[in-house]
């Protein structure tokens, strides 16, 4: 089965994006990601005076599993996740807002930003995004996966893999 | 469950290695990476103890390329194969879409890859799953080893009414590596396009 982890096309995806725009804007953060619980990024931002971020692969991967692992921490204890995700070290930190059942929302922010300020601006932009899928009325555009697509995609898997016996 | 990300295009889908501890799933992992080329992978991320047992996982994502205006993308997981890391286990297998068995050859390894099988079953019944609802290969690792079972032999224990496709392989020397990757990542498009 295909499915959208969040319905993020159209005009509301531009308001995500312009949502997180703002909360990198107001608090100083450097990258703003909505990923989804699986580890696939769906969509990020980057500050314009921020560094390169490292494999965004790589930190959905990481975030998505370190909180799955939090939460059967917390459902050790008999609860049913912690509230808060944060991580600091001495120059960068991340934090972590649930967004609805399926994603997170990950900002990741250095010493220039207070830890205050960013967990503000992110439930904030928590609550805004909720209140703009929410309204969506826009349908998911059809993708065909037609006989074409089929034989496109098995040329692929020979082209990467070799095209002995599978 | 496969994953369509329409902002940036994208279609991901998540493989995961499964099979005892030492099997070879980490080795396959690292085969990949060395020998897809740049532009069709990713970094790979390994969180492995001291003496690099798996402790979480790895990780390695693969661009297949770009159908349709979308790009196929697939995420190579890796689970801990040490009977204690189960909970480790279970959370990787969250939103699978297919899986590669790594089974061991060596004789004093039969038991250990029908345990972790069933194990495989049994963490898929947390998600709602059953084995037989996703695509999924079996790979007979390590026909090097001189004491080695006949391939059939460890395939009765985990197949025995010969129901998916079986690879015999020498992961470490990168044979029989790509033939199951291939083919699960096969049945995975080929169960999409069947869905939609």
């Amino acid at each position: 089965m295909l499915e959208p982890s969040l319905d993020l096309y159209g005009e509301t995806y531009e308001k995500v994006d312009s949502i997180l725009a703002d909360l990198l804007s107001k608090s100083h953060a450097r990258y703003a990601m909505i990923i989804d619980r699986k580890g696939f990024v769906l969509t990020h931002r980057r500050a314009l005076w921020a560094p390169k971020p490292p494999s965004l692969d790589s930190l959905a991967t990481l975030i998505a599993s370190n909180y799955s692992a939090n939460t059967a921490i917390a459902n050790l204890f008999g609860e049913s996740a912690f509230k808060e995700t944060v991580q600091q070290g001495s120059e960068v930190g991340t934090y972590l807002e649930e967004l609805g059942e399926k994603a997170l929302l990950v900002t990741v922010f250095d010493s220039s930003a207070a830890l205050g300020r960013v967990k503000l601006f992110t439930k904030k932009a928590v609550e805004e995004i909720r209140a703009v899928l929410r309204d969506s009325k826009e349908e998911a555009p059809k993708v065909e996966f037609d006989q074409e697509w089929s034989s496109s995609t098995e040329a692929l898997l020979d082209g990467l893999f070799g095209s002995g016996k599978s | 469950m496969s994953t369509i990300n329409f902002s940036a295009r994208e279609i991901n889908f998540k493989i995961v290695y499964y099979g005892p501890g030492l099997s070879g799933k980490t080795t396959n992992l690292k085969q990949i990476y060395d020998q897809v080329p740049a532009e069709s992978k990713g970094e790979m991320v390994s969180l492995a103890t001291e003496d690099e047992r798996t402790l979480f996982f790895d990780f390695l994502p693969l661009d297949l390329g770009k159908v349709n205006g979308f790009k196929t993308r697939f995420h190579l997981y890796t689970v801990p194969g040490q009977v204690f890391y189960n909970s480790s286990r279970k959370l990787i297998l969250r939103g699978v879409d297919g899986i590669v068995f790594v089974a061991d050859s060596a004789p004093n390894r039969l038991r250990a890859n029908a345990e972790s099988l069933r194990n495989l079953r049994e963490n898929l019944q947390e998600y709602n799953l059953r084995l037989a609802e996703i695509p999924y290969v079996i790979q007979v690792n390590k026909r090097d080893l001189p004491d080695a079972l006949p391939a059939d032999m460890v395939r009765q224990v985990l197949d025995p009414e010969v129901r998916v496709e079986a690879f015999e392989a020498v992961a470490s020397e990168f044979q029989g590596v790509f033939e199951p990757l291939k083919a699960v990542s096969k049945l995975v498009l080929e169960k999409l396009a069947q869905k939609t």
